[in-house]
């Protein structure tokens, strides 16, 4: 018999340590095995799509494990070769995170579970044979994500005694809260598959994932944290009336189902009025211009991302109601913009559920099943929902934020760049000159190049701060650093003066000092509303120049600069 | 083309999908639209996962044209051929002389059995095959069948280290030419099989469309599949036009709105599809769509059947066989049924309405008074056709 416990369990520590380390079996058969690998958990089986009958027939729906082994009926039914059985095994304390101990059944044969058990936790698949799962893997539909190592050919289990079952047992209903959490990830997955493909425009998350909890039959305390970044997206209030209407409707539809967009823009209009009867005219004409532009009565105009982004999303999302045709769109007639098209995205993930998207969008077992765990912790037995962003800026991902509910990171993001430096940043590469945004000070640096070919290095920050565009923003080169404390010595009476009277021969910009960059700038200022792209680059050139041209002579010939 | 997802399958489908042994004879029957070719090259996926590098036949270039591409698209070495192309290649390779035929292009397959008994073959690895994936297998003579077991329990076979198996999908209402195909039974009865697996439901269309073209069926009720309650899509319309020019407008502009997608325009003869191709260009060139035509008989490798933002303009007599997302049948008062047989006419309204995935819009125009086949229309109340207002 092969050897039953895979390398990775640990024998040492004490009783109940190794107790917790037990390997417990959950007996099913491959055509459940899909589901399973398809939802990246074990459901109790009147929430699995498409079940067929298995060991959770012995105890009313709710998940079985044997404790070290199975009782006899069991392993024949694995020794089989009809069957098609298959053995899930976890570690004893593997079980415990998300049913917190409280088992239905716990005794020393038998584990009995009544809630979702994420397969991030399980420790091997066992196949009959390694015929079985050559079988298996060549039949893999797209969507039923495996880790391949994970599957292990075993010809038999130990034999351990029957254990009598009542079968008057009742378990609560969790299919609703399932479905609801499958289409908040499908939502979540969609988001992060635009950004895989280099489409990084969510801030909107939040406040979207916000209204996906507060339009839920489940009525959860919601708190979103908030911080002072202003370029993540604020609804209006005609905006969440829009999501307050859809998410429902999208939420209603069965995994199997492919929906009619007229039919959903029905159902959107009655539920817009029932939330707010008298709707506005300008809602009232955009649902008119949505059914005309989906029975092909009207050309649909470009979806860039300007004005009323969310309805933009929606009319988006009922003509390409497909993550694929989406990415597509950006680069048809139809022109989405990256933010409409991702809060499109959002809308198509709801729709579909996590456990019904492809390979693609899944990514690798590995990180679908993390992420379903991470999901489940979040949301599964849950009063209240902590909505937030996490800033973060390593080495190995630069900046970034997570979303997280409560506390468990769903999706990474890239930081949105304030709306003037997105501006100018597009202005600036229009001359071919590539900047890149600092979140954290909310500024631009990049270098440019010069005469002979010397680079200089240029900054763009705002002076006047103020949300959206607007004020003024400050184009600086460092043209001498006094990082050091005997650099900064060396910034004596005598030299500042020398620099102040330089200033007199130059234009259109001036030498000063920044104390937080502790260095001497060459620097202008101007409207952050410059909209010229060969005015802005004239202006970074010549800062960059002055700079460079101090910084290449000897300070103290200063003779030469003036 | 990728593969499918679960959700995305029927649960017959999926039972094909799931169970069908590899290595032993099957057997899929449906009626037509029931996705069998899309099983057929899911199938060879699998196959080709294994290492099964499967060979692929059809009985026509139409579909051959359809399934090269989808091999490609799904990145697999699958030989696709049409099954003359396949039968007279294997032979020549294995046998080195010419397949004894009945007639110019029939092989004999009882003759080549025969001659096989007798001498044997040169190069029995080149004879034989690893999978053998036939679709539209009812327009394949019995003889054909008997070859095929005959081939694959043959001793001179088998000792090459060969073991071949075949997969067939067939539909009993799609036979062609009385006398040259097979009925299911006998497909069964020749490949030794007791069980069959069977696909039911509608895979091309929506509910919406597959109700409106079951009102006008009116073949053998096994012939159709059935409605895919769950595939929602619009409801197919009429529309009353003042001219052609305003009917094309329509077409253009549901493809400007989903320029990812295909439409098939399928018109009465070819006198309104030129008038409706002239109209379309117009329009379409504005908007950077691409306008073709076809008809049976014209070489079909330079039609781009499956490209996206592309207009098609065929006959109705040409159209069986084409799919496209959306479908627009235009001209209406251009049908003409008396002295025509009405089965004959609901079969002609059959197909063509079959041929939509997604979206269906009847129109006609230029006539004052409604067009007399319109009284063949199902009645607003039954919610199966939006009628113009």
């Amino acid at each position: 018999m092969a050897e039953l416990i895979s390398p990775g369990f640990d024998f040492s520590g004490s009783a109940k340590q190794r107790a917790n380390k037990m390997a417990v079996f959950f007996l099913t058969n491959k055509r459940n095995l899909v589901a399973i690998l398809e939802a990246g958990m074990i459901t109790p089986s009147a929430c699995q799509f498409r079940y067929r009958q298995d060991s959770r027939e012995l105890v009313p729906g709710a998940i079985p494990f044997w404790k070290e082994g199975l009782p006899i009926q069991m392993l024949n039914q694995f020794r089989s070769s009809e069957t098609d059985s298959v053995v899930i095994a976890f570690e004893m304390d593997a079980l415990s995170v998300n049913s917190g101990n409280d088992f239905t059944i716990h005794n020393d044969k038998l584990l009995v579970v009544s809630e979702p058990v994420p397969l991030a936790k399980a420790s091997a698949i066992y196949f009959p044979s390694a015929e079985a799962i050559e079988d298996f893997l060549a039949r893999r539909i797209d969507g039923v994500v495996c880790d391949e190592a994970s599957f292990v050919a075993l010809a038999d289990f130990p034999e351990i005694a029957e254990v009598g079952v009542p079968k008057t047992l009742v378990f609560p209903d969790c299919c609703e809260e399932l479905e609801f959490i499958d289409k908040c990830g499908g939502s979540l997955k969609a988001v992060e598959y635009f950004s895989r493909n280099g489409i990084e425009a969510q801030s909107f998350i939040r406040e979207f994932m916000e209204q996906c909890f507060l339009s839920a039959d489940h009525q959860w305390k919601v708190d979103l944290e908030v911080d002072s970044n202003d370029s993540w997206i604020v609804l209006g209030d005609e905006d969440i009336a829009l999501l307050a209407a859809l998410l429902p409707i999208l939420r209603r539809v069965k995994r199997d189902e492919r929906i009619d967009p007229l039919a959903v823009l029905q159902k959107l209009e009655k539920a817009l009025k029932s939330i707010e009867p008298a709707i506005n005219e300008q809602v009232e004409k955009w649902i008119t211009f949505t059914r005309k532009v989906l029975q092909g009565e009207q050309d649909v105009h470009p979806l860039g991302d300007e004005k009323k982004l969310v309805q933009r999303a929606v009319l988006l999302f009922l003509l390409r109601p497909d993550l694929d045709r989406l990415l597509n769109s950006m680069h048809s007639n139809i022109a989405a913009g990256p933010t409409v098209a991702t809060m499109a995205a959002f809308f198509v993930g709801h729709l579909v559920g996590v456990s019904s998207m492809g390979n693609a969008q899944k990514g690798s077992a590995q990180e679908f099943n993390q992420f379903i765990d991470n999901l489940m912790s979040s949301v599964w037995n849950r009063d209240s929902i902590n909505v937030a962003l996490r800033a973060e800026n390593s080495d190995v991902i630069g900046p970034a934020a997570f979303l997280e509910i409560n506390g468990s990171p769903l999706l990474k993001m890239a930081i949105p760049m304030d709306q003037t430096m997105r501006t100018l940043s597009r202005l600036l590469g229009k001359s071919a000159i590539e900047v890149s945004y600092i979140p954290e000070s909310r500024s631009l640096s990049g270098k440019v190049l010069l005469k002979k070919g010397r680079r200089q290095r240029f900054f763009i920050e705002r002076i006047v701060e103020e949300p959206g565009e607007g004020g003024s923003i400050r184009i600086a080169s460092v043209c001498k650093d006094l990082g050091s404390k005997t650099k900064l010595q060396k910034l004596t009476k005598a030299r500042a003066i020398e620099m102040l009277k330089m200033n007199e021969f130059q234009q259109n910009c001036c030498f000063a000092y920044s104390e937080s960059k502790e260095s001497i700038l060459v620097q202008t200022t101007c409207s952050a509303e410059i909209a010229d792209p060969v005015e802005l680059t004239k202006l970074v050139e010549h800062i960059a120049a002055v700079a460079d041209d101090y910084e290449k002579k000897d300070p103290d010939t200063k003779k030469d600069l003036l | 083309m990728r593969l499918p997802r679960r959700s995305e399958l029927s649960p017959q489908q999926e039972d094909f999908l799931m169970e069908a042994p590899f290595n032993e004879p099957v057997l899929c029957v449906g009626p037509p639209g029931t996705g069998k070719t899309v099983l057929a090259l899911y199938r060879a996926a699998a196959l080709y996962e294994q290492g099964r590098t499967p060979d692929f036949v059809m009985h026509s270039k139409l579909l051959n044209r359809y399934v090269e591409r989808s091999v490609i698209e799904l990145d697999m070495h699958v030989h696709t051929r049409t099954w003359h192309s396949w039968v007279y290649s294997k032979w020549s390779g294995g046998v080195g002389r010419k397949m004894p035929e009945s007639q110019p292009w029939s092989p004999d397959f009882m003759r080549a059995i025969e001659f096989l008994s007798e001498y044997g073959c040169t190069f029995p690895g080149k004879l034989s095959w690893t999978h053998l994936i036939v679709d539209e297998g009812q327009d394949f003579p019995k003889e054909f069948y008997i070859y095929l077991t005959w081939l694959m329990s043959a001793e001179l076979i088998t000792k090459a280290g060969k073991r071949a198996s075949v997969t067939v999908f067939a539909d009993d209402n799609q036979r062609m030419e009385e006398g040259r195909n097979s009925t299911v039974n006998e497909i069964m009865t020749f490949l030794g099989l007791t069980e069959r697996f069977e696909v039911t439901t509608n895979y091309r269309n929506t509910a919406q469309i597959a109700r409106l073209a079951s009102y006008f069926y009116a073949g053998m009720s096994t012939g159709m599949p059935d409605i895919p309650e769950n595939i929602n899509g619009p409801v197919p319309r009429l529309v009353r036009c003042q001219s052609l020019r305003e009917e094309m407008l329509s077409v253009v502009r549901w493809l400007h709105n989903n320029d990812d997608l295909s439409a098939g325009v399928i018109v009465p003869n070819r006198r309104v599809q030129k008038r409706a191709v002239e109209s379309l260009k117009i329009e379409a060139d504005k908007r950077g769509l691409r306008v073709q035509m076809y008809a049976t008989g014209v070489d079909p490798s330079g039609i781009d059947f499956y490209g996206k933002g592309v207009i098609t303009v065929v006959c109705d007599k040409s159209c069986k066989g084409l799919e496209f997302d959306g479908v627009f049948i235009p001209q209406l008062q251009n049908y003409r049924i008396e002295g025509a047989d009405q089965d004959f006419f609901r079969m002609k309204m059959y197909v063509m309405l079959s041929r939509a995935r997604s979206f269906l819009q009847l129109s006609y125009a230029e006539c004052e008074d409604d067009p007399a086949i319109l009284r063949f229309f199902p009645p607003s109340e039954q919610g199966i056709l939006i009628w113009p207002s």
